[in-house]
Order: C-alpha cells, then sequence, then structure tokens
C-alpha cells in the first residue's frame, strides 16, 4: 500500500499533525465517522506485524471504580470475544496501582500474546514495557492522552484535554467571559485526569473567569455531595462548576435542591444517569463525550495490524458534545443510570444489559 | 529437636502455613501455566516482588516490636517524586533523608507521645502522599540514569532485581540476628516492660525500627522508578498494607516478638505468585482480591498465637 502513503502525503502536508485527517474509503474504521478519525499522516505498513491467525491478544487495563469503566471493559471483551480470529483475548487489570500495571503487562508478554493494547494509569509509567514489547517485535495499541507516544504501533486518544475545554467553553460562554467557577476534580494523579484539568484551565485563558474553589471528588456521587455541600455551606460566591465527572454534578444538582439554592451552569458527561438528572432539574449543562467505544477501538487496531492493513499511527475522538439542542438524540428513558454514550454493543445487548 | 530450637523456630512464627502457601502455589503454577517456568517469567517475578519486598523488610523491623508502618507506601511515592525534581547528583541522599526525617516524626510520636503506631503512620501517610502530589500531580519526569541502571542491569546472567533482593534480605538479617540492636527489637516486642526492667532502653530502638521502615520505602521507591525510568506520586500507595498482608502471610505475628525476614521473604512470594498466577492462568483480574483476602484470612486463622517470654 505505499502508493497510498505517496498520494496521501501532498494531502496531508498542509494539516496540522492532530488534525483529524480524511478518512479512505478502504480505511480501517476503528469507530464510525464523527466519533473517532485518524491523526496521523503516518501509516504503519500494510503486512508489517502481519500473522496466521488465531491469535492471542493481551490488554491491560489501569483500574475498575465506575459505571463508565464497567461498560467499556464489557465492549472491550465483548470485541474480542466476537472476534473469529483471536483465540485468546487476555484481559488483566491493575487495581489503579502502578507496579502492578508494570507487572501485568510484563506477565502479558510472557504468556507470548501476538498484540498487546495497554490503557495506563499515566503513560510514562509504562514506556519501558512499551519500548520492550516493540523491541520483541510485538504491535502495541496505546491509549495516551498526549497523541502518538514513544514506540507505541498505534495510539489511540480521545477526552483529556479536549473534554475539559468543552465543558470551559461551555462556562465561558454561559458566564460571558467573567464570574468565578468551582472545579470538581477526579482522582488524584491519574493522567486522564490532569489531562481534562489542563484543558478545562486552558480554555479559561483570556477571560476574567477565575477559579473560586477546587477540590478532589474522585469522581464520585458520595464525595462530590460531601464537598458540594461544604462549599454551598461556605457561602463562596459561584456561577458555574465545571466537573471532571458527571456522577459529581449529579451530586451537586441534588445539593442545590435539598438546600433551595438556585442552579448555576454545570458541566456534566455524556452518561444516561446524568441525562436523566439534567433533564429532571432542569439545569444548563453540557455533556462532553468520552466514548465507551474507545477500547473496542484499540482492540480494532489491534486487529488490523495482525490482519496486515495498514493503520495510522494515531487516532483521535472528540465528538461534539450533548448539548440542549440535541439532548434528545442520546438520552434513552428506557435504559438505566449506568449506560454511556456512544456505545459499541448491538441494540439487543444494551437492552438486556441496561434495561431500567 | 532441643527445647531450644522449638523456642526459637517459635519465635520465627514460620509454620505449616507461611511454608506451605508458596511451595502450594509454586506446584499449581507449574502444573497449570506453561509459561510459568520460562525464564522471562521467572526473572519478571523476580523483578516484580523486589519492591515489595524491600518494604515488608522493613515493615518486619516495625512489626517485630509490635508496631506497624502504613507510611511506608507514600514514602515510596515521595521517593519517586523526589528521584525526578531533585539535581541527580543529590536525588538519593536527598530521598534517604527524607525517608529519615518520616521516620523519625513516627518513632518520636509513637515511642514519646505513646500515639498508636496506625493512627501516627496513617496521619504520616496521608501528609506524605498530599506532599508528593503537591510536588507532581501525575506520572511524568525522567529517573536519574544511575538509578535506571541499578534497577534493570543484569548482572553474570542475573537480573539486578535479583541482587536487590539479596542485599535488602543480607543487611535485614545482620541488623536483625547479628547485632545487639536486633536482639533489644525482639526483646522489646515480646515484653517491652521486661526489656526495660533488664536494662535494655526502649524508646531508642522503636524510633530505629521506624527509620529503618521508612529507609527501606526509600530503596524500594529507588528500585521501582529505576524500574519505571520515571517519577510516580502514586506510586507507592498499594505498599503500606501489601507489606503487612506479606509479612502476615509469613507468619510474622503483629503483636510483636514474633517474625523472621524468611517469613518476610515467603509472605511476599506467595503475593508475587497470587499476581503472576493470576495473569498466567487467565483468571478474572476481579478475582485476584478476593483470593488475596481469603489467603490472607485463612493464613491468620491457622496460625496460633505465639506469647514469648512467658
Amino acid at each position: 500500500m505505499k502508493w497510498r502513503s505517496l498520494l496521501s502525503a501532498p494531502i496531508f502536508a498542509g494539516l496540522g499533525l492532530f488534525a483529524p485527517h480524511p478518512v479512505f474509503a478502504e480505511d480501517v474504521e476503528l469507530l464510525p465517522p464523527g466519533l473517532m478519525a485518524p491523526s496521523s499522516k503516518e501509516m504503519i505498513p500494510a503486512g508489517k506485524f502481519k500473522k496466521d491467525p488465531p491469535w492471542v491478544i493481551g490488554m491491560s487495563w489501569p483500574g475498575v471504580g465506575n459505571t463508565w469503566i464497567v461498560q467499556t471493559i464489557q465492549e472491550i471483551k465483548y470485541a474480542g470475544a466476537h472476534d473469529p480470529n483471536v483465540k485468546e483475548f487476555r484481559f488483566v487489570e491493575a487495581n489503579w496501582q502502578p507496579p502492578k500495571q508494570v507487572a501485568d503487562i510484563e506477565d502479558l508478554m510472557a504468556h507470548k500474546v501476538d498484540a498487546l493494547i495497554i490503557a495506563p494509569i499515566a503513560v510514562d509509567l509504562v514506556k519501558a514495557q512499551v519500548d520492550a514489547a516493540a523491541k520483541a517485535g510485538i504491535p502495541v495499541v496505546v491509549f495516551s492522552p498526549g497523541g502518538v507516544f514513544s514506540n507505541a504501533t498505534v495510539s489511540v486518544y480521545g477526552g483529556g484535554e479536549a473534554f475539559g475545554r468543552t465543558g470551559g467553553e461551555f462556562l465561558k460562554d454561559k458566564l460571558q467571559g467573567k464570574g468565578t467557577v468551582w472545579a470538581f476534580r477526579g482522582v488524584a494523579g491519574v493522567g486522564e485526569e490532569v489531562a481534562r484539568y489542563n484543558g478545562f484551565r486552558d480554555s479559561l485563558k483570556g477571560t476574567d473567569i477565575k477559579i473560586g474553589a477546587e477540590v478532589y471528588g474522585d469522581w464520585n456521587y458520595a464525595k462530590g455531595k460531601q464537598l458540594c455541600e461544604n462549599l454551598v455551606a461556605s457561602g463562596q460566591p459561584v456561577d458555574g462548576i465545571w466537573f471532571s465527572g458527571a456522577d459529581m454534578t449529579r451530586a451537586c444538582f441534588d445539593v442545590f435542591k435539598e438546600l433551595g439554592k438556585s442552579l448555576v451552569p454545570m458541566t456534566g458527561e455524556a452518561n444516561n444517569g446524568f441525562l436523566r438528572a439534567w433533564k429532571a432539574a432542569g439545569a444548563d449543562s453540557v455533556g462532553p463525550i468520552f466514548t465507551p467505544g474507545l477500547g473496542p477501538a484499540m482492540v480494532r487496531a489491534a486487529v488490523a495490524l495482525l490482519e496486515g492493513k495498514p493503520v495510522y499511527r494515531s487516532y483521535y475522538s472528540d465528538p461534539k458534545p450533548i448539548t440542549a439542542a440535541n439532548f434528545d438524540q442520546y438520552y434513552r428513558p428506557d435504559l438505566n443510570d449506568a449506560f454511556w454514550f456512544p456505545s459499541t454493543l448491538p441494540e439487543d445487548v444494551i437492552k438486556e444489559t441496561f434495561k431500567r | 529437636m532441643s527445647a531450644v530450637s522449638v523456642r526459637r523456630l517459635g519465635r520465627t512464627g514460620l509454620g505449616l502455613v507461611s511454608l506451605g502457601l508458596p511451595l502450594a502455589m509454586f506446584v499449581l503454577l507449574s502444573a497449570r501455566a506453561p509459561d510459568f517456568f520460562g525464564l522471562q517469567n521467572i526473572a519478571n517475578v523476580n523483578s516484580q516482588i523486589t519492591a515489595l519486598l524491600i518494604v515488608a523488610l522493613g515493615q518486619l523491623v516495625v512489626a517485630l516490636i509490635g508496631g506497624i508502618d502504613i507510611s511506608v507506601g507514600s514514602v515510596v511515592s515521595l521517593t519517586s517524586v523526589l528521584l525526578v525534581l531533585v539535581d541527580p547528583a543529590l536525588a538519593v541522599p536527598a530521598a534517604l533523608g527524607a525517608a529519615c526525617a518520616i521516620g523519625l516524626a513516627n518513632g518520636i510520636g509513637v515511642a514519646f507521645f505513646n500515639v498508636h503506631p496506625l493512627i501516627m503512620t496513617l496521619a504520616t501517610m496521608t501528609f506524605v502522599q498530599g506532599l508528593a502530589l503537591l510536588f507532581v500531580s501525575s506520572a511524568g519526569g525522567t529517573a536519574p540514569a544511575a538509578v535506571v541502571m541499578l534497577a534493570r542491569a543484569s548482572f553474570g546472567g542475573f537480573p539486578a532485581a535479583f541482587f536487590w533482593c539479596v542485599l535488602a534480605i543480607g543487611v535485614v538479617s545482620i541488623i536483625l540476628y547479628k547485632s545487639r540492636f536486633g536482639l533489644r527489637v525482639f526483646a522489646i516486642g515480646a515484653n517491652a516492660q521486661s526489656a526495660a526492667l533488664s536494662g535494655a532502653g526502649v524508646s531508642g530502638p522503636r524510633i530505629a525500627c521506624y527509620i529503618l521502615c521508612s529507609l527501606a520505602g526509600a530503596v524500594a521507591g529507588i528500585y521501582l522508578t529505576g524500574r519505571i525510568a520515571t517519577g510516580d506520586p502514586t506510586l507507592g500507595q498499594a505498599f503500606g498494607l501489601d507489606s503487612v498482608t506479606a509479612i502476615a502471610l509469613g507468619g510474622v505475628q503483629l503483636s510483636g516478638g514474633v517474625g523472621s525476614v524468611a517469613g518476610a521473604v515467603l509472605g511476599t512470594i506467595t503475593l508475587g505468585l497470587i499476581a503472576n498466577g493470576m495473569n498466567l492462568l487467565g483468571v478474572s483480574p476481579f478475582f485476584h482480591a478476593v483470593v488475596t483476602g481469603c489467603l490472607l484470612l485463612g493464613a491468620i486463622s491457622l496460625q496460633r498465637r505465639k506469647v514469648i517470654g512467658v
């Protein structure tokens, strides 16, 4: 497929490295258009990692703790189990412990996997293991909030700064560039959390919006509620609230309601439970999309590499957020609160798994 | 076996559980996981247990005097952060110095102010973890080249991790079994009042034990940071409780006076084999914590509490 690289070079020349690139008809589609696009002009040549099936694919996951992760793991396993060429899909989880994730990756390599997929706690942590896998000729697909990552064969990214920026832009627009906001962050030390926060901070540059309070709610409803109660009780001024995760937004909706305080614009995310709360509260909000499809996209990238198909070096997911205008296209009253948008699972599986 | 030998064996805490568990894991994995005996996997297990072994040896020293140090994981994290923030020439001394200060604070709190070790080290754990996150909010930076080399190199066909283990075991064995300090540690742990009446200082050795434990955390942090070649403010979060689990599986009694280096080593190997075995056998990762908890409960239930010096 070298001819296509040559033809595509002039087209890509004028585009930025991380800007989504036009997708060719024969390109491997990791997720539907609009949800994910190639973000690199560099391609992994056809046949470079081609291997006769059946394959053993290993995946290292950082940890569990919320419904997004549960659904994403479910979608990953579904994608792995429904590919007839995948003999074994070995999934390991590090319980948010950096040393365990490093050990998990080493164990997967000892198990002689044909391809390795890594969703790291923080990308710098796994650099040495990615390098070792690359040296051993194992294709490695990495979820990397910062774009192309080191020696990873393919980097897939989404959420992160774009997620944080979407919420920040929403508040900037609603507050017309001035006022005081609170920031509810996720779990301290997690790379994805830092990236979201950085995106939010970037979006406020050049405005008169100041961050009046900043707390870590661990992406958790109970902790978020307690923190929100404290902040509201403190009497600190607030014109809007940025959230790193929507479980904390739901908690703050409830706190404002219980204390009889008028709602201010609050950011959320693309979760059915949040959309239900958004509708019930009559809130002014936005739902940045961090699709669970990122997981299956990494599985598809690994499969494409083993099939010998040409794959771009990186892919980026930054879909348009859920707003009041497109709310009804997403909200599913028939499903429970644990469902996240958009899903790669078939409709019958979604209805069975997420029924109310 | 003479009465003296039986008494000595009793003081080690080694028994059917602490000796049998790693052996059973070894046999099970040999039979069921074809990759277990691979050279790469053996080297992996060695590298994976090294940091926990060093921390567990530090925890053993504290447990022998009837204490507990759950701040040792935060020391690992802070060490990792200091190694990438401080000038490479001063990074290791800075990390060891910080560990000494943390251990000293723990020791003084427990020995002089009679704060319960769990509460004292819980406070230190929270403070030190917060400090690490204050310095660096997520993983990043570059570890000093010498540290990376010391953690990753191999000598004479053996991975560096092997030598870290041998050195740590050797140093702690000499401290506990070949020094007057070690004798005092066992005496204080068995019965602090008797030890004091016999003329042995109690507060000094207690403080020294907490300093040793924190230093063990710093050494483990240096090794781990070299292994991943970058700093991480949450690197050691699990080590506080994992090290307690490891020594408990190895027959060390948290009430003090009973335990051994061999027990800490066996407990660490058991935990390492559980984690490695789960991955090699493809057991659901969510089952890992369940198995570890059950083994710990079983091990402690089957080990009779021994009273020394009565």
